[in-house]
């Protein structure tokens, strides 16, 4: 599975097809879809610029997942709840971190939603080890 | 994972040119606000009630500040800086994808003040002459 880096900023990546699901989950709702994503840049633009990543990842907009795999969920609390698991990976050699969006739902059912996000995420990360 | 390997090959892409400029300015700017209040944070080894204290603003300010979607003012940030001894600049670059130049001065006529509303515009003057007026705008 292929990742792309986004061109504004240093630290951010997407897996193949990330958007195109991520568009998809707002197909009833094409009205809210631009102020979501904006709000997504804004915390992504938060993600690229903080120095402390592991301080940053415990405010109110992000959360750890219950997963072995380390992965983590931007959260936007509201009428569509829309969450967007990624994973961060500290890279010791340069202090630098990598950030890569996996996938997207909404959370409507909290058990099930996030069981189901988080078994996407580990096939998505099974897929990239393969590369 | 082999994490370099997988940065090194990856396709550079703008997913989020489906918005309109400004707001996309807007959204990062946020974020890098956000960013720079709470690096300036752990630096200073704050909780966020301490840094509120510090500040004299509330907890939940500071959250909010922190959480990417405070609309800041310009006096506000600088206000906030200052507390901060953070000094801000702004530097402006051409957009390589801009529709006309980023800065044109453009003469408009107007007979009457409540006909071209300014609210939306930056204007630099306005002038009187016999029964015209005159406004130059800049954007």
């Amino acid at each position: 599975m292929d990742i792309q880096k986004d061109s504004s900023f240093q630290n951010i990546y997407y897996v193949d097809g990330f958007w195109d699901e991520y568009k998809k989950l707002f197909k009833k709702n094409l009205n809210s879809y631009i102020d979501y994503k904006e709000k997504l840049l804004s915390n992504l633009s938060f993600l690229d610029t903080v120095s402390d990543i592991k301080q940053a990842l415990l405010l109110k907009p992000f959360e750890q997942l219950k997963s072995k795999e380390t992965l983590y969920c931007i959260r936007h609390v509201s009428k569509l709840n829309p969450r967007v698991v990624f994973i961060c990976q500290l890279i010791e050699e340069d202090n630098s971190k990598v950030i890569i969006l996996l996938t997207s739902f909404f959370e409507k059912d909290t058990a099930k939603d996030y069981a189901l996000a988080i078994k996407k995420a580990k096939s998505i990360i099974r897929q990239i080890d393969e590369e | 994972m082999n994490i370099n390997k997988l940065i090194k090959n990856a396709k550079s892409v703008d997913p989020f040119a489906d918005i309109p400029s400004a707001q996309k300015q807007e959204a990062i700017l946020k974020g890098k606000l956000a960013a720079i209040i709470f690096n300036k944070r752990m630096e200073l080894n704050m909780t966020q009630t301490e840094f509120a204290k510090h500040l004299g603003v509330s907890q939940s300010l500071v959250s909010k500040w922190e959480d990417g979607e405070y609309n800041f003012t310009v006096e506000k940030i600088s206000e906030v800086a200052t507390k901060l001894g953070i000094s801000l600049d702004i530097t402006a670059e051409n957009a390589n994808n801009s529709v006309r130049p980023s800065k044109q001065e453009v003469f408009a006529e107007s007979y009457s003040n409540s006909k071209y509303s300014s609210s939306k515009r930056n204007h630099f003057f306005s002038s009187s002459s016999g029964n015209k007026n005159y406004t130059v705008f800049a954007y």
